[in-house]
């Protein structure tokens, strides 16, 4: 025979602990999410100078497109100069996140990595300036081979062909926003 | 049993790693470099010593019926807070670490000492055995990295060490690499274990 | 779409195999894979739990968690659904079809704490997946880990463990075992549509 009083008494003594501890989550939420914002927009900011450097502002514009995450307009001198994309797209291990810097002609003025959690030692090498660099003054379509890359081409990270994908794919998304948004601006 | 017994329990003669053979996803998963090994070890160890304290703390209120459930709600609010602490203050680990951050509420290691543990014994000596078992996780995840990495990436805590002269073999970093190294490493422990028990008996007899 | 489901349905079974290239559920799959039949049951029964917690945890995280913004809760809801769902699975299952519960009862409460649950349900949240596609994976990933570990059975049966030198015996030839079968699987490596 089941004791509905039982029943009753062990199921509050659960709700208890789930409430307590959704009441601690959302504390610690409302506590470290500002922080995390923080970092990431500290972070945003600092590859921004790095892959667009002859801009000295940077300011966030709407998006024009599901695919990204975040647009910027890079301005020198109050001068727009080009436009600065965050996007993602899945590797190896999960979301790879970038920031590509696009100047007024189309073309990549830089690649930097934000956040990724690729395998150290091959697809996390997606993070050397020797990979990143590839992706300077290319335009539209960049396509990726295992090596001996062409005129639009970046070579892969040789053991990380997804991860090499990922990021190129993310790249190709970010020069079709700028264009957009390049448009718009103007 | 004194304190010290229950601290090298953990990290020796019952270390969860090499002797139980539990949370093994993780011990594959992150041992791919150093940073990560020692960053998923502590975290994890961080929630074996929240989860062991509270579930200590709250073991008489707790009915036996819905232990469990109690259980895997303290513990996925301790991983909770720890995700959100990386995430706040050390973002680079928290994104390498990645999804295996959440799925610590799963490692076997956390709810075999709430099970066998912490639901009978004080909260001192439930903190002390999960600093314990969760350092023998720490240290067994450093040893299986740092194997890894040198052999894998030519590197120890992102510095290179051969590298440039030899290919490293990166699929040593891969997923064949994980399994193998640590079968490998579990087998020299028995192996030496094994010579040390019949050393004892030898003695004995 | 139909290009979308089948590879994502390659990557479920081989290219991303969840035991063999992302080390999910690697317990069950060293703990359970001695002999094939009991391999199958583990696997039907994860599959089971899988394809339901991915359409259970979809709906809840869209309805409720995202409408809320309670995001930061998703870990204790997805691991609670779980339980939930196993606990369940072993009430039906014992009641309306106790042969199978025979053959399954013992791995039955081990499924909440295999990672590839939690995980394919955290994955799909994190790859966007819609209620279908959801389901999808979860089905195929949980194909994976069956494929693997009936494979893994397979192959222990031949292993005759006293030709192993006795420090490998047991858990560590079967862990370079998995390794060797690994990296047949890395074969499969960069193979998509």
């Amino acid at each position: 025979m089941i004791n509905v009083k039982e029943i009753f008494r062990v199921g509050l003594i659960l709700f208890i602990i789930a409430a307590l501890s959704s009441l601690l989550l959302a504390y610690a939420n409302q506590v470290t999410a500002p922080l995390i914002e923080e970092n990431t927009r500290k972070k945003t900011e600092a590859s921004m100078s790095v892959v667009m450097p002859d801009a000295d502002t940077f300011e966030q514009v709407e998006n024009t497109s599901d695919d990204i995450v975040e647009a910027y307009v890079a301005k020198a001198g109050g001068e727009t100069v080009g436009v600065c994309i965050v996007c993602e797209e899945n590797g190896y291990n999960g979301a790879v996140r970038i920031v590509a810097g696009v100047d007024d002609e189309g073309k990549v003025t830089g690649v930097d990595i934000l956040s990724h959690s690729e395998t150290p030692g091959l697809g996390a090498n997606a993070e050397k300036d020797s990979f990143k660099d590839q992706f300077k003054g290319k335009t539209a379509d960049i396509g990726v081979v295992k090596s001996n890359a062409g005129a639009n081409e970046i070579n892969a990270i040789s053991g990380a062909t997804i991860t090499s994908r990922a990021v190129t794919g993310a790249v190709n998304k970010a020069i079709s926003a700028a264009a957009d948004i390049l448009e718009e601006v103007q | 049993m004194k304190g010290i017994e229950v601290l090298k329990r953990g990290l020796i003669t019952e270390n969860p790693t090499f002797v139980q053979l539990l949370g093994m996803c993780p011990t594959l998963a992150v041992t791919t470099s150093l940073k990560n090994g020692l960053g998923m070890g502590l975290s994890a160890t961080a929630v074996l010593i929240a989860s062991n304290v509270i579930i200590s703390l709250l073991r008489k209120l707790i009915p036996d019926k819905i232990r469990i459930a109690a259980y895997i709600v303290i513990i996925a609010t301790a991983v909770t807070l720890i995700q959100m602490i990386l995430n706040a203050y050390l973002p680079d680990l928290a994104s390498s670490l990645g999804i295996f951050i959440p799925l610590i509420v799963v490692n076997c290691i956390i709810l075999a000492r709430a099970e066998a543990f912490a639901s009978k014994n004080t909260v001192g000596k439930s903190a002390l055995d999960g600093l314990g078992m969760g350092l023998g996780f720490t240290g067994a995840l450093c040893i299986i990295s740092a194997v890894r990495e040198i052999l894998g990436s030519g590197t120890i805590w992102n510095i290179q060490l051969y590298g440039d002269v030899i290919q490293p073999a990166s699929i040593i970093t891969l997923a064949p690499g994980g399994f193998i190294v640590l079968g490998i490493i579990i087998g020299v422990i028995n192996a030496i274990k094994g010579r040390h028990e019949s050393k004892a008996a030898g003695e004995r007899g | 779409m139909a290009k979308e489901i089948i590879s994502i349905i390659i990557a479920a079974l081989l290219t991303e195999n969840f035991v063999m290239v992302k080390f999910y559920g690697i317990c069950p799959f060293l703990g359970v894979s001695k002999k094939v039949e009991t391999a199958m049951g583990m696997g039907m029964a994860v599959t089971f739990v899988m394809a339901i917690a991915s359409m259970i945890t979809w709906l809840v995280n869209h309805f409720f968690l995202q409408q809320f913004n309670l995001e930061y809760l998703q870990t204790i809801a997805f691991i609670l659904i779980i339980a939930g769902l196993v606990q369940f699975v072993e009430m039906f299952v014992k009641k309306s079809m106790p042969s199978l519960y025979n053959a399954l009862g013992i791995y039955l409460p081990l499924i909440t704490t295999n990672c590839a649950v939690l995980g394919v349900t955290l994955l799909n949240v994190q790859n966007e997946y819609n209620f279908f596609l959801s389901f999808l994976y979860g089905t195929f990933a949980a194909l994976g880990f069956t494929l693997a570990i009936i494979l893994m059975a397979g192959i222990r049966e031949y292993l005759d463990e006293k030709a192993v030198a006795a420090p490998f015996r047991g858990f560590p030839i079967a862990l370079i075992t998995a390794g060797l079968m690994a990296i047949a699987f890395t074969g499969f490596s960069g193979f998509s549509i």
